[in-house]
């Protein structure tokens, strides 16, 4: 048995790099008589490059888009002639350039687009659907910051907040920020800042996320289906790229809400580009609103850091990134009365990104991420609880296009993590649990993108060894397919297929609807590694240029979720138990996209469930309809306004079945209790068989935008929940008392940029 | 744009005129429940067990709109200790909290029962409609010759060192409730009276407060000889001659709870910080066919002296 294990191991390690030096060489055979064209596309004022913008060649009805990093590649054309390109992106004017393709040579070009105001005029978007129309992506959003920033704001702008208004994502409420997608727990949600995990990315009880939307360059979001690529979660991946800075001026950028005050600086450095971000927090009396006119005197900052050096004379197409982003929460009390509160996100990472005479893409990181979440009870009553996560990561990453367009990527991720946690579960059982792993990966996949109407993208990922010790977690496949078919012009069909592991999870507990933060642990070894299939479908119909239906329809089936032990009595029982679950839905979204108007609306229907010891309910995300309308219209002369209506069936509660008088005791040395020391506690229904009143809310925001030279302002005033619907958030059972969600709540934010 | 404004509009009216709040039905159909509390105490011979049913709040919301006393009458409830069945009576006593429920509390009890250390004590509730209610508790095994360690200080101050340590024995998944008390006569008086010992003071704000030990899973107390003197010297404040008090002795005393009692004390704590909000937490019970809790525990002592020298440098006599 394990003789053929160890065969197999061999063959498929044997297979993956033929695979890789096969595919290159095939390739370059291919090479004759043809030439590349390979750019970058910038921001012309900043430098700053723009990921996913459209490149067209009209003449020969093909193109490309540009990457994360602002960089394309359009191969095998014909030689010895010369083209005209036309670069287009949200918000910038188009510019076309003429290219001379040299024969069996990369002509490597920089295009820099002039930022239109679009507060002032419309923008163009111009051949979109020529270019993507065999892209394999589906499940895959690109968030763009200028719709973040365009949402109606409840404290700050947050990229977090603005997923949930993308189908197939739920939030549980106002006050977290934290998201479910397509009915998976929210620890199977992987963050990425810079390619670097981040653990506990929220600020203030979860009310809204550690990244300052002002550092963000781009966002690409896969709600499942993901490629090989990524690993380590079971259901999505948010992949935030931050700014490089501005490579041409130094710039400074200061704004003030109702909580934080924020600045950011950046400029050029020789041969590179520099950006530093900071926010802190000065009030937290709007927090107030979100827990139920609480208290909060939390203290909060995140600050941010990146480097960037790419000299030719050193070595020629390389770019040396060093980025770094701290944050922190604190509650600290005078009182030894009154528990401390603290948490903490530190990241610092390395990364070489070269482009070689071939058309070869590599990157190369180092990174250490680590988390830090500490209740201190001190004489209070509260419990201890401890969590220290610390994740050292080393990837690598090769990316080769063939003349065909077909592209081959291929990498590694070595990732050695070591987690603590010490707390006690409200039967006070203590968990003291201290795990250490190391997980290597390595991955490839081939996109299949020769032909016009056709695409696949087909590979794997392969856990060589993995970071829990529970047997079975090494040398694990995940295969992963996505495909896409271009039924007619208008219309293109795609699906996608994908097994996903997980070995790290959260000791968070479902019943906590706000909590401080999740605790992250290995897998502990008596559960096995967590696994989910994916299987996605799909249809997307531009009916004009201007307007698009994307319809996806999902089925997910999870194994081996690590579910908290609600029965844990004893110190030597699990803290977690395996469960299962399935979930399945269709997602609608219709967007109109014509300056100055723009429309989305986005329609999810879904089922999740989860069973835990042969128990199957519907979690706490479990949303069977939901519904919301985005429209934002630009007056022209700085004006603009925004509007969001959100509709979501009510989520799963469990019900009272009635109250019995229990009896309450400090000690056994003052007067007997037992005879009237009872208070009523609720007995409950089968979990979450209940459902809460529908939710819906309507969000407007209006900003200005104006210069006094030489600084540019940008006011915002946003007015949450207008109607003041009474959403409710839970009710107390001890005394029936319903707890609502956000009030109708006005904000104001201003910006001022030099 | 114009004909945008007053689409805008008529929605907003009609979302404003929509309902602003749907109201809530918490409450699944109701099913009746019982429950038993009963703690068997080593400290007494007279057990306490009292019986209830589950009910349902008069206003559909508020637990405490219900005014009904839910007390369980005419069951037969029986203990059996040692071989030996010991069967309740019923009996009422005058309610001292009259502001939810006005009838007498509703009782049952055994007043020729005094359970040992290391025993089992089983109980069942025959309810009038048929359902029995079971359970069984084990008295810790807190034998005080062998509980408390023999390394432990037996005089104060002890030699060499600044402090006094008791220390018992480890019992796994237990709760020890420790309370330190000198032992004081008023010369005079043959009443013995006990003078709280804090673990150790706190300050805050210029305010000082005497930090008492809690119920712990710890297996030790500490105290400092600086808490120790202050507490001696507190004492002879409530008393305008000093040499009126006459000092017997320092006690730990310490009350040991079985497992479930143990754990159904962790659960009615709570425990969580200001901020986390937990809706359905889960309820522990012993009680086979209902709720409750059917627990024990076990009360002893651990005595120190106090040097004559010592007594004296305090101005005791």
């Amino acid at each position: 048995m394990m003789k053929n294990f160890y065969r197999c191991k061999s063959c498929f390690i044997f297979l993956f790099i033929q695979i890789f030096f096969f595919g290159i060489f095939s390739g370059r055979s291919l090479a004759q008589e043809k030439g590349t064209i390979r750019g970058l596309v910038v921001d012309s004022t900043s430098g700053e490059a723009l990921p996913f913008g459209n490149i067209v060649i009209p003449e020969l009805k093909t193109g490309a888009t540009t990457n994360s990093r602002g960089y394309f590649l359009i191969p095998s054309l014909p030689a010895k002639k010369t083209f005209t390109i036309l670069i287009s992106y949200v918000g910038y004017k188009t510019k076309s350039e003429n290219v001379y393709v040299s024969p069996n040579k990369i002509t490597d070009i920089k295009i820099g687009l002039v930022p239109t105001n679009i507060m002032m005029q419309p923008v163009e978007k111009i051949g979109e659907r020529s270019i993507e129309k065999n892209a394999t992506d589906l499940g895959l959003q690109h968030i763009s910051m200028r719709n973040v920033e365009m949402l109606p704001k409840g404290v700050e702008a947050d990229i977090f907040r603005s997923l949930q208004y993308i189908p197939g994502v739920q939030s549980t409420g106002d006050v977290s920020a934290r998201y479910y997608v397509r009915g998976s727990p929210s620890n199977e949600n992987l963050v990425l800042l810079n390619g670097v995990t981040i653990y506990n990315p929220f600020h203030a009880f979860g009310i809204f996320s550690v990244i300052d939307p002002d550092m963000i360059n781009s966002v690409e979001f896969y709600k499942g289906g993901f490629p090989a690529e990524y690993g380590g979660r079971l259901s999505s991946v948010l992949n935030i790229i931050t700014k490089d800075g501005n490579q041409n001026r130094f710039s400074a950028k200061a704004s003030s809400s109702f909580i934080t005050g924020k600045a950011l600086l950046e400029g050029p450095i020789p041969y590179g580009s520099f950006i530093i971000t900071g926010r802190k927090s000065y009030s937290t009396e709007i927090l107030r609103k979100f827990l139920n006119n609480q208290d909060a005197p939390i203290n909060f900052y995140d600050a941010s850091f990146k480097l960037n050096y790419s000299n030719p004379n050193f070595i020629k197409g390389s770019k040396f990134v060093i980025d770094g982003f701290s944050s922190g929460d604190q509650l600290i009390s005078g009182n030894p009365l009154v528990e401390d509160l603290k948490w903490s996100n530190n990241i610092l990472g390395f990364r070489w990104y070269q482009v070689t005479d071939s058309p070869i893409f590599f990157d190369m990181g180092l990174s250490m991420s680590n988390f830090d979440g500490e209740v201190i009870p001190k004489l209070s009553s509260a419990k201890p609880k401890t969590n220290n996560v610390t994740d050292l990561t080393f990837n690598m990453k090769f990316t080769y296009i063939y003349d065909s367009k077909d592209e081959m990527h291929v990498g590694m991720d070595v990732k050695d993590l070591d987690t603590k946690l010490l707390l006690q579960n409200s039967l006070g059982a203590t968990s003291d649990i201290g795990s250490h792993g190391t997980n290597i990966d390595v991955y490839a996949y081939y996109k299949f993108l020769r032909y016009s109407n056709f695409g696949a993208n087909a590979g794997t990922r392969i856990e060589l060894t993995g970071l829990s010790a529970a047997p079975g977690s090494s040398f694990r496949l995940s295969p992963r397919v996505s495909l896409t078919y271009n039924l007619s012009p208008l219309i293109t069909l795609k699906a996608a297929w994908g097994i996903y592991n997980q070995e790290v999870t959260t000791l968070s507990d479902e019943n906590e609807v706000i909590s401080l933060f999740e605790p992250w642990i290995i897998t502990p070894s008596y559960l096995k590694p967590s696994t989910a299939i994916h299987y996605t479908t799909g249809a997307k119909v531009d009916f004009t240029d201007f307007l698009s239906l994307d319809v996806q329809g999902y089925y997910k089936v999870m194994q081996n979720i690590p579910t908290l032990n609600d029965e844990k009595i004893l110190d030597s029982d699990p803290d977690l138990v395996s469960a299962s679950g399935v979930s399945y839905g269709w997602e609608f979204q219709l967007k109109y996209e014509k300056e100055p108007l723009n429309i989305t609306a986005s329609y999810s229907l879904s089922w999740a469930y989860k069973d835990v010891n042969g128990w199957v309910y519907y979690p706490r995300y479990d949303v069977r309809n939901s519904f919301n309308i985005m429209l934002d219209y630009n007056f022209g002369d700085g004006w603009q306004a925004s509007a969001v209506w959100v509709f979501n069936s009510g989520l799963p509660f469990t019900q009272n079945m009635g109250y019995y008088n229990k009896f309450y005791f400090n000690d056994f040395y003052s007067d007997w209790q037992i005879y009237e020391g009872y208070s009523p506690y609720a007995i409950l229904s089968d979990k979450n068989l209940g459902r809460l009143p529908d939710y819906h809310r309507l969000d407007l925001s209006l900003s200005k935008h104006f210069e006094i030279s030489p600084f540019k302002f940008s006011l915002d005033v946003s007015v949450l929940n207008v109607y003041n619907r009474k959403n409710i958030f839970y009710f107390k059972r001890d005394t029936g008392e319903r707890v609502n969600m956000l009030p109708f709540l006005p904000t104001a934010t201003l910006k001022i940029e030099l | 744009m114009k004909k945008v404004g007053i689409l805008f509009f008529i929605v907003t009216a009609a979302l404003l005129n929509y309902s602003c709040e749907n109201t809530l039905n918490p409450n699944a159909p109701f099913r009746e429940r019982y429950v038993l509390t009963g703690i068997m105490r080593s400290d007494t011979s007279l057990q306490v067990v009292t019986l209830t049913r589950s009910y349902r709040p008069a206003d559909g919301f508020n637990p405490l709109t219900n005014t009904q006393d839910p007390a369980v009458i005419g069951a037969e409830v029986n203990i059996w200790y040692k071989d030996t069945l010991y069967e309740l009576r019923d009996t009422t006593l005058v309610r001292q909290d009259t502001s939810h429920y006005k009838d007498s509390v509703h009782c049952y009890y055994v007043n020729n029962l005094r359970p040992e250390e290391d025993q089992y004590v089983d109980i069942e509730a025959l309810l009038p409609n048929g359902l029995l209610l079971q359970s069984t508790t084990k008295l810790p095994d807190v034998r005080p010759y062998s509980f408390f360690s023999t390394g432990n200080d037996l005089v104060i101050p002890p030699v060499g060192k600044d402090f006094v340590m008791v220390r018992w024995d480890t019992l796994s998944n237990t709760i020890f409730s420790p309370r330190i008390n000198i032992i004081y006569y008023v010369k005079g008086s043959t009443e013995m009276k006990k003078w709280p010992v804090p673990l150790y003071y706190i300050t805050n704000n210029d305010k000082t407060t005497p930090v008492y030990p809690g119920q712990t899973k710890i297996n030790f107390v500490n105290l400092s000889m600086e808490t120790i003197t202050r507490a001696l010297n507190e004492i002879s404040q409530t008393v305008s001659d000093k040499s009126q008090i006459s000092i017997s002795e320092m006690d730990v005393e310490l009350v040991v709870y079985d497992v479930s009692l143990s754990t159904y004390y962790l659960s009615i704590q709570g425990g969580l910080d200001a901020f986390t909000v937990k809706l359905d937490v889960p309820d522990y019970s012993d009680i086979q066919g209902g709720y409750g809790i059917f627990g024990s525990y076990v009360r002893t002592v651990y005595k120190m002296k106090f040097t004559n020298d010592y007594l004296k440098s305090l101005g005791y006599q």
